[in-house]
């Protein structure tokens, strides 16, 4: 299931068609992803940092990672959210043409 | 940029006292030409340049007393390289400087005034840019020059403006300069970050479990938002269903009063049914009146159309009001998350942990991380502004490049095509002037030698009569394959020739084109530079909003 729903997004004024609708559903995803990604990346310190680039390829621990050093990550992407749909609703009109 | 000073810099009195003062200046033999020959422990010789150096420092820096402390040496030798630079006077001429302004003024003294007038030091940069672009427009100055150009008058601004100049410089590298470009390892390592974290399937689940909860709250929040903004009409209506029984209730009230009044007067005994009576009349014939009215008048189409309209601008002005709502609400909502953010970053940056970091944001009211968010917007919009005009700036210089380089080989193709024409030329001359009059002298040899034989009745097939003949008809032939070839390389002469002049003139248009993309180049400059002016200062603004709400 999209993050993004059709009703949600007709209840803010947008209206699109099947196609359109999936393909903003997927770019809304994608950049959040994005920038969760990028805001994690960006908090940590260059030691973290090297910490994480040595864990590539090391899936399992990769979540205990996170939790243990990104302690605020649910802030984080709680905010990406918001700031994400603010963005969407501000250019309603331009996504909805 | 091609635009001139403002017009009320060229009427303004004081300044135009300042102009005669500079030509004066100018004009007067400097005492450092003088000095040129004299000893330099000349007692003269070093008043003179006291002198002088007073006069350089009068005329670039005015009267302007943010100026007067700077060093006059450095001053006297940044000006005099500027000086020569741009008005491209040999030093023999120095006491005669070239007036190549369109309002009269050379390059100096419109640096003196743009110094004394502008108060960005990028801005006195980029005028001082467009008089060098302005001079050599007609023949470009080359790389070299210009690099040296900028770097003059980049150190004539770091002497005039001081402090000024470097933070302005601070600021551009900082704009220009990625934080996370500092260290390569770091950025190598966060790249490297970067791909895992997108590559885990877990790290991909959490996220997207997170986003799902707070896109689920915005939902309820937008249904939160429909309800709260169909309150007021509810509310409204209560008001005005309210006013109006009260104001029925009144009414009836006193007409209940009049009416006891009436029937208790004894004078008026039976006036109930007098007026019942009169009211039954009254009644009726309204009811006449008011049928006959709505036979006549009242159309049910009209009526179900204005109900319709009213209806929909009822629900047009609740749906306006409802959208508008709604964007304050998720506005509000976008802007505490960048408050949230920010603030996270500093706090962090300011090595508060994260619990505190938590507690500190969260005590902050509603109204103070709506304050830090709108001024985070402003700082974005204004990043997002000066990246624009960061690359509209880089596509005019990457077009600007790329026109010179076409410039450059269409020139080289037309001067090729031209020695081509010459060689061709030269060429068919030669065979002209030397190989042609060599054939016809020996073809006129063998026609002689022919004739004699002729005329001596030889035979048709006697050997030595056939050999004349075709000796005679082999340069015959020879004589019209150069001329045939002369010919040829007349006309491919004329084609190279004609190559050329197309080339050059292509070349010629590509240096027009070349000067508006640089005129455009240099405008997109002038815009980056508003605009990284604008980015400080809204950067500053957050700044200070942060400080203000944490302290």
């Amino acid at each position: 299931m999209p993050l993004l729903d059709k009703e949600f997004l007709q209840a803010i004024g947008i209206t699109l068609d099947e196609q359109s609708y999936l393909a903003l559903a997927d770019h809304f995803k994608t950049t959040l992803f994005q920038r969760v990604i990028t805001e994690i990346v960006d908090e940590l310190t260059p030691e973290q940092a090297a910490e994480l680039a040595a864990l590539e390829g090391d899936d399992e621990h990769l979540n205990q990672w996170l939790v243990d050093n990104v302690t605020d990550l649910q802030e984080i992407v709680q905010d990406e959210v918001d700031i994400l749909l603010g963005e969407i609703s501000e250019e309603r009109e331009k996504i909805s043409n | 940029m091609s635009e001139k000073l403002p017009s009320t810099y060229v009427d303004h009195p004081s300044r135009n006292d300042r102009i005669l003062d500079h030509k004066a200046i100018l004009d007067t033999p400097t005492p450092l030409d003088e000095l040129q020959d004299r000893e330099p422990d000349d007692e003269e010789s070093i008043n003179a340049a006291s002198e002088f150096d007073s006069d350089v420092t009068d005329m670039l820096v005015g009267n302007n007393p943010n100026h007067r402390d700077e060093d006059p040496k450095a001053l006297r030798d940044a000006f005099l390289a500027i000086s020569k630079n741009i008005t491209e006077r040999p030093d023999d001429q120095r006491k005669s400087p070239a007036i190549n302004d369109p309002m009269g003024l050379d390059v100096a003294t419109y640096g003196s005034l743009v110094v004394a007038n502008v108060e960005n030091p990028g801005d006195f940069q980029i005028k001082m840019q467009e008089k060098f672009a302005a001079l050599h427009q007609e023949t470009p100055a080359s790389e070299e020059d210009k690099k040296i150009f900028s770097s003059q008058v980049a150190d004539l601004a770091h002497i005039l403006y001081g402090k000024r100049y470097e933070e302005y410089e601070q600021q551009r590298e900082d704009l220009q300069l990625n934080p996370l470009e500092s260290n390569p390892f770091d950025k190598q390592n966060r790249e490297v970050d970067k791909e895992i974290l997108a590559a885990s399937k877990d790290v991909v689940a959490r996220v997207d479990n997170t986003a799902r909860k707070v896109a689920n709250g915005w939902q309820t929040s937008i249904r939160a938002i429909q309800n709260a903004a169909a309150r007021p009409a509810q509310a409204i209506h209560r008001i005005t269903k309210f006013v109006s029984d009260r104001r029925l209730a009144g009414k009836q009230r006193k007409l209940q009063k009049k009416q006891s009044r009436v029937r208790s007067d004894p004078s008026l005994r039976g006036i109930d049914k007098l007026i019942n009576n009169h009211r039954q009349t009254r009644a009726d014939s309204y009811k006449v009146k008011i049928d006959k009215y709505k036979n006549e008048t009242a159309d049910p189409r009209n009526t179900r159309y204005q109900s319709h309209v009213n209806k929909m601008e009822g629900r047009t002005r609740a749906g306006m009001e409802k959208n508008l709502a709604r964007d304050e609400a998720f506005q509000e909502r976008r802007q505490s998350a960048e408050a949230r953010k920010i603030l996270r970053k500093e706090l962090k940056s300011g090595k508060i942990g994260y619990f505190e970091s938590k507690k500190i944001i969260t005590s902050l009211p509603a109204e103070k991380l709506q304050r830090i968010g709108r001024a985070r917007c402003l700082e974005l919009a204004a990043e997002t502004a000066v990246s624009n005009a960061r690359a509209e700036m880089h596509g005019h210089q990457r077009d600007e490049n790329k026109l010179t380089e076409q410039a450059t080989k269409l020139s080289a193709n037309s001067q090729e095509a031209m020695k081509w024409s010459r060689e061709i030329e030269s060429a068919a001359n030669k065979k002209k002037d030397e190989d042609l009059p060599l054939v016809t002298e020996a073809l006129e040899q063998a026609g002689k030698e022919y004739q004699v034989l002729v005329d001596e009745d030889r035979p048709l097939w006697d050997p030595e009569l056939l050999a004349a003949k075709s000796r005679f008809d082999e340069l015959a032939n020879e004589k019209a394959f150069l001329n045939s070839a002369i010919l040829g390389m007349r006309q491919s002469q004329e084609q190279q020739k004609q190559r050329a002049i197309r080339l050059r003139a292509k070349a010629i248009q590509t240096q027009g084109k070349i000067a508006e993309e640089r005129r455009l180049r240099i405008e997109a400059q002038a815009k980056l530079d508003q605009q990284a002016a604008r980015y400080t200062t809204r950067d500053e603004a957050l700044e200070r909003v942060i400080d203000r709400s944490i302290t």
